[in-house]
């Protein structure tokens, strides 16, 4: 009976010991899960430098899409770049680094803010057939302006800078859209860009923020770019409010003349957030004298399948002023962020009348913040 | 003496799993300079660090000053401050800085922060609420 109750003894003790191990490693597995480190937020990552040289002017930073910052004298040297590869229907391929363009962001004083940006268009091209092309003076003042901020709601920028009209133009780099292609309401209508001045500002309701712009184009560009050929005149505004909960609405208007004539745009814009879901749309309409009125419009769902990759697709119909016929694009493709900073995109485009403002084709490109 | 090892191994596990830090409980203060007492609101200091708010009520230039990444108190402050939306801060920035606007400047130390705010009326940042001391105002408590 002794030996018997012993061996019992022995067995249960077993047990226990066993058990105790059990629960500890089921909460080690839940504790771990807790304690580990988290891998690196999305918001953390752009923030380190990846390089850093000390100088007498302090150390040379280098932080991967926010550019080189040089010390403490409040200069940063940035920029972006652009590789597209493109196969138009009826057409050979080509391969273009489209884009290459240079900062210079100099804040010597907290209200003081001068930009500039020196781009570089089509610096080469190569087709199937292995023939490349660069163009000669390829390289244009895209902005060049300097910003006085007096207070949160007023703010003065002189030079040239973008015309602030709808969504796409005032952020169309490469890294920060989703598409290679971009909507014909928003590059067709207007000029890009402006030289003159703009009074812009931000107010702050309970819920949102209200920005607005005004301003009045009263120069020319500083170089002769063959391919601009920008208003005599024009003055535009444009308000947006931005609410907390992931929406935005926005709504443009332009007065430009040309040759004697004026005419004007207006435009309406929204954008709603909520992940893995964006909607991003845009109308303008412009009439007047001198031509026939011309209008068009776009809507852009994206889901973001995961964190780096995201399905974009497009509609847009675009009635050019004249006699060209209206086009209906529809543009399909995805966004795949290599890097923060780096995105590959791919998309084909499919139109009902092809044009060669709007050819239907593949096309895919990759885009680097520098 | 099977079972008592057993709970010695059991205990060591459950220990060694427990949190390195405290930063999901860190409490944090959102500090500026001393001659600035209005509290400020979560939103408003979202904005602030979003830098689309840049200057205070009397039209001083705003500086926001973060932490470096990966300390306790800039995770904390990125998830009470911005929440959900964090992951959408590093568009945001490409955004920005595609118009010339840089995210805020970052210090080294939680004495740093609070030597710069304390020293620059138109300072603000966020320590760890136990090192807030007089020489700098809190403006708001975030846990």
């Amino acid at each position: 009976m002794v030996v018997r109750l012993q061996a019992g003894r022995r067995r249960l003790g077993w047990w226990r010991a066993h058990a105790a191990v059990l629960v500890a490693a089921l909460a080690t597995a839940s504790g771990v899960s807790r304690a580990a480190a988290p891998p690196l937020a999305p918001v953390e990552a752009g923030e380190e430098p990846i390089a850093s040289w000390s100088t007498p002017l302090g150390a040379l930073r280098y932080v991967p899409g926010r550019g080189l910052q040089v010390g403490d004298t409040g200069l940063t040297l940035g920029g972006y770049t652009n590789a597209t590869l493109r196969r138009d229907e009826g057409s050979e391929a080509s391969f273009n680094l489209e884009e290459l363009s240079l900062f210079v962001i100099y804040e010597p004083l907290s209200r003081l803010r001068f930009f500039s940006e020196l781009e570089y268009d089509d610096v080469f091209d190569i087709d199937t057939s292995g023939d490349s092309e660069s163009r000669e003076e390829s390289a244009t003042v895209e902005r060049l302006y300097l910003d006085f901020g007096l207070s949160d709601a007023v703010n003065l920028r002189t030079g040239i800078f973008l015309t602030p009209v709808g969504r796409w133009n005032v952020i169309h780099a490469a890294p920060l859209v989703w598409t290679t292609s971009r909507p014909l309401s928003t590059r067709i209508p207007f000029d890009p860009n402006v030289t003159g001045a703009m009074l812009s500002g931000a107010f702050f309701p309970e819920n949102g923020v209200v920005t607005y712009s005004l301003f009045d184009q009263f120069a020319g560009p500083i170089e002769g770019n063959p391919d601009f050929d920008p208003a005599d005149h024009s003055v535009g505004a444009r308000v947006q409010y931005d609410a907390e909960r992931g929406w935005s609405v926005g709504s443009s208007y332009v007065a430009a003349r040309r040759d004697g004539c004026w005419r004007h745009l207006g435009g309406i814009d929204a954008l709603w957030s909520l992940p893995p879901i964006e909607v991003m749309g845009e109308a303008v309409a412009d009439a007047g004298e001198g031509g026939e009125p011309q209008w068009g419009f776009y809507l852009q769902p994206v889901l973001a399948v995961s964190e780096r990759l995201a399905l974009v697709f497009r509609y847009e119909h675009f009635a050019p002023a004249g006699s060209p016929p209206q086009v209906n694009v529809l543009t399909m493709g995805f966004a795949f962020r290599l890097l923060p900073t780096v995105v590959f995109k791919s998309e084909y485009q499919v139109v009902d009348r092809s044009t060669s403002v709007a050819p239907a084709g593949l096309r895919a490109s990759i885009a680097v913040l520098l | 003496m099977r079972a008592l090892l057993g709970a010695w191994v059991a205990a060591t596990l459950w220990l060694g799993a427990l949190p390195a830090s405290g930063a999901e409980e860190l409490e944090l203060a959102v500090i500026v300079h001393p001659t600035r007492a209005a509290a400020l609101t979560t939103e408003a200091v979202k904005r602030i660090f979003l830098k689309r708010q840049r200057f205070w009520d009397d039209g001083h230039p705003i500086v926001a000053i973060n932490q470096e990444v990966g300390t306790p108190a800039r995770e904390a402050f990125t998830r009470l401050v911005f929440g959900a939306e964090a992951a959408r801060l590093p568009a945001y920035w490409n955004e920005r800085y595609f118009h010339g606007v840089l995210p805020p400047i970052i210090l080294g130390s939680e004495e740093a922060v609070m030597r710069y705010v304390a020293s620059r009326p138109g300072a603000i940042g966020y320590v760890d609420a136990r090192h807030a001391d007089a020489s700098v105002a809190v403006v708001l408590r975030l846990r």
